[in-house]
């Protein structure tokens, strides 16, 4: 998604990487002290409240983007076909068995990973824009993002699972786009810009509902686990 | 008295008429009928509301001497054209069997069923999902009648590949679809196309899987009276039965009461505590008397679909600013 312009100098590139990969080796997050009073359960439902928020905000984000990308991307029947965007960003679509059948571990592990990429894709979407007032607004919403990957990543630390390893290592490659290769490709890149706003959207809409499921199975583990660290 | 097959309509009638007893009943009238033709329809033809229909005597010369009835009874000549029978803007009592007989003898020479109508005007098309995750449904219907025989055709297409609408035996005008995945970014896209003798018409929606979300109202709503409080209502409440998985995905209700003498709804505020099937509410109400009881509306906060795109408050039980007033959706509680 990321659009290789060619003003960027290997040295922005090389901290590019660098910033994305900082966010997959995300400082430790500190387990649950027994003594600390909000429970699993909470930070659940603090992680829930988070994607309901910011599926409301993204409302009003992706309308102005598009907006700002023009039409036909903010026409409300834009229906275009399925380009190689999917590759790039994990996808929210699952048969539904299978998505009641995943565990906790994976349950979060998904969203973990998905909410990573969409974020560093979106942060690589901030740079290019021209309007301020749109910047600021992406930017904001970001750091909203960013909360909810540490939210989500803080829950399952609490839970002890193992964050998910990047996809792809440091290679700042996997960051880009498809259409990296060819730099003067606008309306691609709009393409780009649309699938992801998209894929956010339904992520969240997805998110909402896995962590309702968590909310309900989580508590007593999450008590176990408390009393295991205490010696019991 | 006897009748045989050389007896005109005329003579059919006017024996009718002379006689002393009342009127035969409408079957010896069908069978009057045979006398002449047996009755049946073999050709059927539709025709614009409003045009002027010309109908020809069979393989009849322009100039023979017919006549025409309408749904049995004789035709004024001042509507035949030599043998042809114009009919001038026709409208619906227009409506009906043509017979055309040969002058002298009488032999049947041609016959038709005239329907007057119109061609479709472009059909009402809705879909919604009240059994998320389930799949949704899509509904249609025509804004104004055609008066004639219409058939349907629904498509449903998602990115580029088309899925089956199984029809319902009743509602006729409907059909479902299964979800064969959830969280999909691809659009849905379905198209109607309604087609009769005279015209065709269609409409496409597109929409996004959540947008379609609608759960069915709350049932077996009930208020009663709290026995040592008569300020207090309790209320009672079923999640609808349409709604296959209330565990993985809840509903939230909004629930709001209005005594009769006033004029304005009261919305109760604090629901967060009773999403729960079945649970109990205490509300208040401005005297028991003439109160009319509660309604329950459930838009789940799960979507956006219900309030046209606003937004429904993540952590805060707030209500959207505008509640809707209208019935869709909601249900009257049995009041005191």
């Amino acid at each position: 998604m990321l659009y290789v312009a060619g003003e960027i100098s290997g040295d922005s590139w090389g901290i590019f990487a660098f910033l994305c990969a900082a966010l997959w080796n995300l400082p430790t997050v500190p387990a649950l002290n027994s003594t600390d009073e909000v429970g699993t359960g909470q930070s659940i439902q603090k992680t829930y409240d988070l994607t309901r928020y910011l599926e409301y905000q993204l409302r009003t984000l992706a309308g102005t983007y598009l907006n700002y990308l023009g039409p036909p991307f903010n026409e409300p029947d834009f229906n275009p076909p399925r380009m190689t965007m999917g590759e790039m960003v994990p996808s929210a679509t699952v048969d539904f068995e299978l998505w009641r059948s995943l565990n906790d571990n994976a349950r979060l592990a998904a969203n973990y990973r998905a909410y990573t990429h969409l974020l560093c894709y979106l942060r690589g979407m901030d740079g290019q824009v021209a309007k301020a007032e749109l910047r600021k607004n992406l930017g904001h919403f970001c750091t909203s993002l960013q909360g909810l990957v540490v939210s989500i990543a803080s829950v399952m630390s609490s839970l002890g699972y193992p964050l998910p390893s990047p996809l792809g290592s440091t290679d700042p490659t996997w960051a880009q786009g498809p259409h990296a290769t060819s730099p003067h490709n606008d309306f691609l890149k709009k393409m780009d810009d649309f699938w992801l706003l998209k894929e956010l959207q339904t992520w969240l809409w997805r998110s909402a509902k896995d962590f309702n499921r968590l909310k309900k199975k989580v508590p007593p583990a999450a008590l176990m686990l408390r009393l295991e660290a205490r010696g019991f | 008295m006897t009748w045989s097959k050389l007896l005109t309509p005329n003579h059919c009638r006017s024996l009718w008429l002379s006689s002393s007893t009342s009127p035969p009943a409408e079957e010896s009238r069908t069978s009057w009928r045979c006398c002449w033709g047996t009755g049946r329809y073999t050709h059927v033809q539709y025709e614009r509301l409003g045009a002027d229909v010309t109908m020809q005597c069979g393989a009849m010369d322009g100039d023979a001497a017919v006549t025409w009835t309408a749904n049995g009874t004789d035709m004024d000549e001042s509507q035949f054209n030599g043998s042809r029978l114009v009919l001038r803007s026709v409208d619906l009592t227009h409506s009906g069997q043509y017979a055309c007989y040969e002058g002298s003898s009488w032999h049947l020479k041609y016959q038709t069923y005239l329907k007057v109508g119109t061609s479709p005007k472009e059909p009402v098309l809705m879909c919604r999902s009240n059994n998320y995750p389930k799949g949704f449904y899509c509904s249609w219907h025509l804004p104004s009648p055609t008066y004639i025989p219409n058939a349907f055709n629904i498509t449903v297409m998602h990115g580029p590949r088309e899925l089956v609408c199984e029809k319902d035996a009743f509602p006729k005008n409907r059909c479902h679809i299964r979800y064969l995945q959830l969280f999909s970014t691809v659009k849905y896209k379905v198209t109607l196309t309604v087609t009769n003798a005279l015209g065709r018409n269609a409409t496409t929606i597109t929409f996004d899987e959540f947008a379609i979300v609608k759960p069915d109202p709350p049932e077996n709503v009930v208020a009663k009276p709290v026995s040592n409080n008569p300020r207090r209502l309790e209320v009672r409440w079923q999640n609808p039965s349409s709604w296959p998985d209330p565990e993985s995905f809840p509903l939230k209700f909004f629930l709001r009461y209005r005594p009769l003498i006033l004029d304005q709804w009261q919305h109760v505020s604090d629901l967060s505590i009773a999403f729960t099937e079945g649970q109990g509410v205490g509300g208040k109400a401005g005297g028991l008397l003439g109160c009319r009881g509660p309604s329950l509306q459930p838009p789940p906060c799960l979507n956006s679909g219900v309030w046209g795109g606003n937004f429904c408050p993540p952590f805060l039980s707030l209500y959207p600013a505008h509640f809707s007033t209208g019935k869709q959706g909601g249900k009257e509680g049995r009041g005191v």
